[in-house]
Formats: C-alpha cells, sequence, structure tokens
C-alpha cells in the first residue's frame, strides 16, 4: 500500500543516511587497518586518518629511544661532542602521556559510537524487510497483519531507534572534536586553541537550534532531540508545573522576605529576653499554610464524593483499563467468560483501528473493500476514548457505486451492499447511544430507481422506507424517527428467501441492535423466510447465530433484560463466523 | 464432498451449542416473567409500549416452526402451560387470547416431537394448575391440540404417573372424541397410547367409549405390541380394556369382529390372569342369538382361556354349538387355543371336548 511505501522509504532513507556517513571503511579500518580500502564516507574517512594517527602515539616511539641510545653512546665516546651533556642513558617510557590517553580514549569512544550507529541501521532495515513482507491470506487477514505490525511499530520504540541514529552520529562527532582539540592542545596551543573555539561555537550553535526546535514546532531547525525534548516538556509540564511554581515562587521571593524581616527587626528591636524567630522558618511555615490552603479548597472544588475522587484520578493519571477477570462482574454475563469479554475487546479494539485508518487513508479499492465489509461487523463507540467511525468515506464508497440515474455500476454491487450495510450499522448502534448522536450519522436518500434484486434491494429497500418517512417530514420531532425506526425494522426482518447466511445474520444483527434501543413501536420479527401462505417456513435453514439473535430480540421485546456484554459477544460470533467462513473456504478449495 | 456452508455450519453450530441452550432458557424465563406478571401498559419516557403479552403469540407461533427444537424447550413449553393456566383469570383480564397462548405453548412443546420414538424420555414438571388442561384443550382444543395434550401427559404417565394425576383424569373424556374423525395418524397413535396408559380406569373408559371412536382407531396388534419397556403392562392394559367393552351392553353388537381377533391375540401373548375378571354370562346367549358364530369363535377361545369351563357354566355347549352351527371355526379355535396353550394357559379339557367332538363328526365307525 501507498502509505506503507512512503512510510518504509522515510525510514529507508534514513537509515540509508546513516550508513553512507558510517560506511564500511571505518569497520574495515578497524579490522586491516589499511585507510586505502576506504571509501567515499565524511565521517569515515574524517576520523580513521585521526584514529589512526592517535594509535601510533599510544605506543613508546622506538625512533626516539634510537635517538636518546645514540646520543649517550656519542656522548661517552666524545664528552665534548655537545657541551654541557653528560653521557646518561635516557629513561624508557613505560607510560603514555595522560594526553594521548584521553584523545584515544575520545577518538575511539566516537568511532566505536559511530560503528553502533551502523549496526543499529543494519538492523532497522531488516525490521522494516520485515513490515513490508507479508504473511499472505485473504486481504483482510493481511490487513489485519499489517495493522499488528504498526500498531507494534508504534508500540515500541521503533521509531525511537531510527531517529537516535542522527543522535548518536552528533555524538560521535562532538567526541572526535573533543579528541582532536586533547590531540592538539598536546602538540600545540595555539591551534588548539583555534580548535576549541570552533568546537564551542559548533556546539553552542546545536544547542542554540535544538532549544529553539524545542520551543516551536514551526521552526525549521528541527532535529530529534528538539522534538523528543519538546513531546517531554509536553508530558511533564502539567505535572511539575504545580510543584516547581511554588518553590520557584518561594525562592524569587525569598530574598524580598529577607529584607522585610531585617528591616522589620531593625525598626522593631527586640525586648530584653525575648525569643527572636528565625526568618526562614517564619517564611516556610506561611508558606506551607498558603500551600495547604489552596489544595484543600482545590480538592473540595473539584470532588463532591470519595469515590469520585478515585474515579477523576484514574481518568486523569491513566486510561481507562480495558476490563480484566476481575473487574467484569459475573452478574453481567451470566455465561460469558470474562476472558472471552477482554479478549473481544482487544480484538474489536484493534479492528476499529484497522478499518478507520485504512479508510481514512488507503485509496486501493480492494482494500476499502475489505475494510467496508468489515465495519459491519464491528463494535463502535464502545468507549469514550474510541475512534469516530470513518463514516463519510463509507458514505462516498457507497454514492460512487451508483450512476447518474441511480442505478449500481455492473459489478459494484458488492461494494454498494457492504457499504449500505455498514452505513445501517453504524446509524443503528450510533441510535443506541442516543437519538441526537444518531442524526450525525444520517442515512443516505434513496431513490426507488435503484432498487434492484438480493440483498442490495432488501437494504435498500429498508432505506428507503425509512428515509422516505424522515425526509418528507417537516419537523424533527422523534415521531417521524419512530416511524422511520419501525419502517426500517419491518423492512429488515422480512428476510427474502433468495439471500445467504451472511447476510441473515448481518440483518438479525441489525435488528438486535435496533430492539436494544429501545423503540417503542417495534413488531415481533417472525424468523424464517416468508412463504406464499403468508406464514415463514424454512426456519432451520436460518443460521444459528441469527437464530440467537432473533431470540434475543423477543427476549428484549419481552421486557427481559439483556445485557450489552451479551450483545457484544453475540456481535463477535457473528464477525468470526464470517471470518470462520472464509478460511473453511481456503481449506476445501 | 461436504460443501464449505454445510461443513461451516457443522463447525459453528458445536461451538454455539452452549449459547443456543442459554439464550433459550433466557427466553424461556422472559416468557414466564411476561405472563406471570401481565402489566396492561408500561410507560417509559420514550412513550407508552403496549402489554408484551400481545407478543407472545407471534414469538410462539414463530417457534412452532422450529423444527430442531432443543428438547429443554418441551420441558418449558409444558411450564408455560402451567404459569397460563393459574394465571388464566389475569390474562384475561389484560389479553383475551389466554386459550391461544395455551395451545401454542402445547405446540410449540410437543408438535415437533416423533410420537413413535417411545424411548425418549423429556422430563415434565407436573402441577396442579396444568388439570385445568384438560376442560380448554377438549373443549376447545382442534385434533392436533388434544395430541399435544395426550403426547404430554403419555410422556408424563410413563414415568411419573403415580406422582402425578395422569391420564386416568382424563379418561371421561377419551371416550368421545368421535368428532375429531378420520384421525390423524398422530392422534390415532396418541389415543391408544392413552388408552392403555390409563392403569385402572381402563374398564370405565371400556364401559363408556364410543363404538366410533373404536372404529375409527382401527387398533391392530403392531399398535400395541410395538418396541417398548413397558410393552406388557400397555398389552394387558388393552386386554383388559377390550374385556371390558366386550362385556359391556352394547359391546357384544357393536364392537367390531377385528377387535375381537385383536383380544385374542392380545390374550396369546398376554401374562395377565385375568382370574378377578368377572365373567359375563350373557356375551354367548347374545352372540348366539345374533348368529354371529365368528365372534362367538373369538369369545369362547377367550373364555376358555381365562375362566374355564369350571367358571363358565355355559362354555362347553357352547362350544359343542359353535362346532355343530359353524364347523369352519373349529380350525381356527383349535389354532387360537394352542396358540394359548403355548403361553401358558391351562386348557386340557378343551382338548377332550375337542376329541368328543371328532367322534361326533366322524361317528362310531370312523377309525
Amino acid at each position: 500500500m501507498e502509505y506503507d511505501a512512503d512510510y518504509v522509504k522515510k525510514y529507508d532513507e534514513d537509515l540509508n543516511t546513516t550508513l553512507i556517513f558510517v560506511r564500511r571503511p571505518t569497520l574495515l579500518f578497524v579490522l586491516a587497518a589499511d585507510p586505502l580500502t576506504s571509501q567515499a564516507g565524511l565521517f569515515s574517512a574524517v576520523s580513521s586518518a585521526f584514529v589512526l594517527d592517535v594509535q601510533s602515539k599510544l605506543q613508546p616511539d622506538p625512533n626516539e629511544q634510537s635517538a636518546a641510545l645514540l646520543r649517550a653512546i656519542l656522548l661517552t665516546l666524545n664528552q665534548s661532542a655537545i657541551p654541557g651533556e653528560s653521557p646518561t642513558v635516557p629513561p624508557i617510557q613505560e607510560n603514555t602521556p595522560s594526553g594521548i590517553t584521553t584523545t584515544s580514549c575520545l577518538m575511539y569512544a566516537s568511532l566505536l559510537v559511530s560503528l553502533l550507529a551502523a549496526f543499529i541501521a543494519m538492523l532497522g532495515k531488516q525490521w522494516l524487510n520485515r513490515y513490508l513482507r507479508n504473511t499472505g491470506g485473504s486481504m483482510i487477514e493481511r490487513c489485519g497483519d499489517r495493522q499488528r505490525k504498526l500498531e507494534g511499530l508504534e508500540r515500541w520504540p521503533f521509531h525511537s531507534f531510527v531517529e537516535s541514529l542522527p543522535m548518536m552520529l552528533q555524538l560521535a562527532l562532538l567526541l572526535l572534536a573533543c579528541g582532536l582539540c586533547r590531540q592538539t592542545i598536546y602538540i600545540n596551543t595555539s591551534v588548539a586553541s583555534v580548535l576549541i573555539t570552533l568546537t564551542a561555537l559548533g556546539v553552542l550553535f546545536y544547542l542554540s537550534i535544538v532549544i529553539a526546535g524545542a520551543s516551536s514546532y514551526a521552526c525549521p531547525f528541527q532535529t530529534p532531540v528538539s522534538t523528543a525534548l519538546r513531546n517531554s516538556w509536553k508530558e511533564i509540564r502539567p505535572r511539575i508545573t504545580p510543584v516547581v511554581l511554588p518553590i520557584l515562587r518561594i525562592i524569587l521571593r525569598l530574598p524580598l522576605k529577607l529584607a522585610f524581616w531585617r528591616r522589620f527587626q531593625r525598626s522593631h528591636p527586640p525586648n530584653p529576653g525575648e525569643d527572636i524567630p528565625t526568618p526562614w522558618f517564619s517564611a516556610l511555615y506561611s508558606r506551607w499554610w498558603n500551600l495547604r490552603w489552596k489544595i484543600q479548597s482545590r480538592i473540595c472544588a473539584t470532588f463532591h464524593h470519595p469515590l469520585a475522587i478515585t474515579s477523576t484520578l484514574r481518568c486523569r493519571l491513566c486510561r481507562p483499563p480495558l476490563p480484566t477477570d476481575s473487574s467484569i462482574p459475573e452478574k453481567f454475563t451470566p455465561w460469558l467468560a470474562p476472558k472471552d469479554l477482554a479478549a473481544f475487546l482487544r480484538t474489536n479494539g484493534s479492528d476499529v483501528r484497522c478499518v478507520s485508518w485504512i479508510l481514512r487513508n488507503i485509496t486501493d479499492p480492494e482494500a476499502v473493500e475489505a475494510a467496508v465489509r468489515l465495519v459491519g461487523t464491528i463494535r463502535w463507540f464502545e468507549d469514550q476514548a474510541a475512534i469516530e467511525p470513518p463514516y463519510d468515506e463509507i458514505f462516498s464508497a457507497f454514492e460512487g457505486c451508483f450512476d447518474s440515474t441511480k442505478e449500481v455500476y455492473p459489478g459494484l454491487e458488492d461494494r454498494a451492499y457492504y457499504s449500505l450495510r455498514a452505513i445501517l450499522w453504524i446509524h443503528a448502534l450510533a441510535n443506541c447511544r442516543s437519538r441526537e448522536f444518531a442524526r450525525k450519522f444520517h442515512l443516505p436518500i434513496i431513490s426507488k430507481v435503484t432498487l434492484g434484486q438480493g440483498g442490495l434491494s432488501h437494504l435498500l429497500n429498508a432505506c428507503y422506507k425509512s428515509t422516505n418517512g424522515y425526509y418528507n417530514s417537516t419537523n424533527s420531532h422523534y415521531n417521524s424517527i419512530n416511524s422511520r425506526y419501525s419502517d426500517l425494522f419491518e423492512t429488515l426482518y422480512t428476510t427474502p428467501r433468495e439471500t445467504n447466511h451472511i447476510h441473515m445474520r448481518s440483518v438479525s444483527n441489525l435488528i438486535l441492535h435496533l430492539a436494544w434501543a429501545k423503540q417503542s413501536d417495534l413488531q415481533v420479527p417472525c424468523i424464517g423466510y416468508p412463504d406464499s401462505a403468508g406464514g415463514y417456513g424454512d426456519w432451520d435453514t436460518i443460521p444459528v447465530d441469527a437464530t440467537l439473535n432473533y431470540f434475543l430480540v423477543w427476549c428484549i421485546l419481552l421486557d427481559s433484560p439483556v445485557e450489552e456484554e451479551v450483545l457484544r459477544i453475540q456481535d463477535k460470533s457473528y464477525a468470526v463466523s464470517y471470518f470462520s467462513l472464509r478460511v473453511t473456504h481456503v481449506i476445501v478449495h | 464432498m461436504p460443501s464449505p456452508i454445510s461443513l461451516f455450519e457443522l463447525l459453528m453450530s458445536s461451538f454455539t451449542s452452549d449459547r443456543l441452550e442459554r439464550i433459550t432458557a433466557q427466553l424461556h424465563q422472559a416468557i414466564i416473567t411476561v405472563i406471570t406478571v401481565s402489566i396492561p401498559h408500561r410507560q417509559t419516557p420514550i412513550g407508552v409500549f403496549e402489554n408484551p403479552l400481545r407478543s407472545l403469540p407471534d414469538i410462539l407461533r414463530s417457534l412452532t416452526v422450529w423444527k430442531s427444537r432443543p428438547r429443554s424447550l418441551t420441558s418449558w413449553a409444558y411450564e408455560w402451560c402451567s404459569v397460563i393456566c393459574e394465571r388464566c383469570p389475569d390474562l384475561e383480564a389484560n389479553y383475551s387470547g389466554s386459550r391461544e397462548l395455551l395451545f401454542l405453548s402445547l405446540e410449540v412443546g410437543f408438535r415437533h416431537l416423533d410420537f413413535r420414538a417411545k424411548h425418549e424420555y423429556i422430563r415434565l414438571t407436573h402441577t396442579e394448575h396444568h388439570r385445568r388442561m384438560v376442560d380448554v384443550v377438549f373443549k376447545h382444543g382442534t385434533d392436533e391440540v388434544i395430541a399435544d395434550f395426550l403426547h404430554a401427559w403419555t410422556q408424563l404417565g410413563q414415568h411419573s404417573c403415580y406422582q402425578h394425576p395422569s391420564l386416568h383424569t382424563c379418561a371421561s373424556r377419551l371416550v368421545d372424541l368421535q368428532h375429531l374423525q378420520p384421525f390423524s395418524p398422530r392422534l390415532r397413535h396418541l389415543l391408544i397410547s392413552s388408552i392403555g396408559s390409563t392403569k385402572h380406569k381402563v374398564r370405565q373408559i371400556g364401559n363408556e367409549i364410543s363404538f366410533d371412536v373404536l372404529d375409527g382407531l382401527r387398533v391392530c396388534v403392531e399398535d400395541i405390541c410395538v418396541e417398548d419397556f413397558r410393552v406388557d403392562e400397555f398389552r394387558d392394559n388393552w386386554a383388559d380394556f377390550l374385556l371390558s367393552v366386550i362385556q359391556s351392553v352394547d359391546g357384544t353388537h357393536f364392537l367390531s369382529y377385528p377387535y375381537w381377533e385383536l383380544m385374542v391375540e392380545l390374550l396369546a401373548s398376554s401374562t395377565m390372569s385375568f382370574r378377578g375378571t368377572i365373567y359375563s354370562p350373557l356375551v354367548i346367549g347374545s352372540l348366539e342369538d345374533a348368529r354371529e358364530w365368528h365372534k362367538l369363535g373369538c369369545w369362547i377361545a377367550i373364555v376358555w382361556a381365562i375362566w374355564g369351563p369350571d367358571g363358565a357354566a355355559n362354555l362347553e355347549p357352547a362350544t359343542l354349538s359353535l362346532f355343530h352351527n359353524q364347523p369352519g371355526t373349529f380350525q381356527k379355535l383349535e389354532r387360537w387355543i394352542e396358540a394359548l396353550q403355548r403361553r401358558g394357559w391351562n386348557i386340557e379339557q378343551f382338548q377332550s371336548l375337542c376329541e368328543q367332538r371328532n367322534l361326533n363328526v366322524a361317528g362310531p365307525d370312523t377309525p
């Protein structure tokens, strides 16, 4: 997909830049100590030359030792050869000078940091290749697999790994510059002063662009460090501000307090025998009382109940947790294992993110169609942090299936069916929350021209009846909505004979949710296909899941409470069955 | 090779069977609650909702077309019947279709069951309220509803007749079902089963039953001697029943001849002694007067087996009279007697009578 290609290309270029910067020559230099084999590379060429130079100085120079010995021999043979010198054997240099040692440490550290960056860059390229690799399977399975990988990249610090490479290279550069400075100090102080000045200027320049980048996102001089600083500041600021600001205020006002106290002492000399309170204690004590009073009043204004305190703190400090085995009360799920529900919520959340992302970012028709199919099986609006369904995209996909005469384009019947099913599904789920909320997801206006054959015509017909009542009404009183839902409901439950099991499951699912939304004038859906006699037959050809859905609808109509957890699992069993059907198809064929 | 859809359905059904059971149980509880707490209307913030009871017939009607209903639904439907009977006055006040609900519940519970399957046992919880069903079902029910009811009660009678009032409480209703003719195979089978399951009331039924009903049933040995663990009891009950019918006031004349033969065949395979049964000498006389020699042949075989000449004074003259008037029946009678002897009936005196008859027929010169 194009997004993945861009995504991988961006990181791949970063990694290639890193690898070019520290390419093989550095490594080859270490192994073979042959600078002639080095290729073009900025950092490698520079560092290899200096490291080679420094390496030779780590051991005593044999030429200097020989020259000293020859000088001693000459003086022994002819003491007048060099006036003022005695013929003594020069001491053998055992320890490397500290300046050379420091220089070597800095340069080798620079070298190893750059090597580490190269190593991580190579690993990063392997990870990117794995990300692009397809595991096979259907389009939906591939999308799911790809979404899992994408979420894995976001959850694990892959981005930080890649972003750390330039920082490592910058660190390597700094170490090299420091090493050079130290080396030149050892050789010549004048040259060293120039180098140190330029290095300091470079560091200051870097710090300034880091600060500038961190201060504003619009600043063009962005670096990984500035981005990290900015993000960290966003996280830390609300937490440390209440703590740091009072402390800073105290510190800043202390001189004033002290000055005031000294003035007070001067103007009011203490009586004999009276204890003079220390100004530090007094200032801190008054500050503590002020702080305590503010915290107390803040808490009293925010919370009205001890339970509200804990819940508010939980909401503010961390994301709402997924229900675990212990957090799901058994009375709500009399026959569902809590593990199933937790697993369902995880799967559902993953599907929500996957489908929303695909429909908002991808234009590949096959991927869009697969995602649209999945939309009709997902429980949307599960929690407050849930992603809004990509309703406009689905709506566009549906409208794109019809020509100017409102006839379905040949070959787009499936797409029209699944997109309309998704629209009805989202609309029904929104209606389960509230009718006002459902207004955000309005149904498409269908004309009679589009009504064709098969499952699509069934949905179109239902939509036509419902929207006819709704859009023709001048006011938006809920009575018109009621009539709309009753029409939708009535048309949907008379499932035509020619439809398949998947359609029956989805329709039963939809009816279940419409019933769960407590519509006032719902009729009892009779199960089965309508026969010529007006009754319903072939009950047993209906899938088990659809049957269970209808049972739950009946329970609702009979005022028996159906827990939402049951609906969730019912939905997902349908979705699971859908995927199982595809898998079975693959196995059998 | 099975189609992928069927394979898939098979897999899914195995996974969802538990959920099916549980959701059906929830539906059962919902139905019980609706019947028990019959509220005319319910007020909600959205509006006024109709009585949920009005939805119930549609739901039950939908359930009736579900062929592969779980077995638990049968016991639950029987429970609904009890609640409907218990809450009948309230239901009629708020919703006038309580009878419809009762009949639909019976249909949901029993219509789909195989009436020939004797080994299927479904645990039914019988309550005192179920007795009220008898009047409603036999008065207003169709033949299929009556069959549903009989199916339920024969099911009860198989296993719990000593703990709960069973079919004998509706014995008086079974004798007067001629208006339902011709009987459907299901109703016919269930009526035969019901008569065979009425225990000590069987003679009362035998005395009161309409001969039109018996003619409509056309019972044969295969209907009675079915593969069942309680075949002996069932057969003995039927033999007892036929004996009562034959010795009733009009039984001699109005009972069809196949039932006479059936009686002999049942007797030939029965282990019951019938020694305590009162012998009515009027039967032989009536048959002789009416010159119904075939029926008389059957009856003589029966009397020889049960009472013998010691218990029935007019047996030997009647036998000789039969041989004299209808010589063709001799061989048939002899065959029956042999069959009865093989089953353990002591009919030695009949042999001597046969020898005497042979002498009379052949004459003194016959070797």
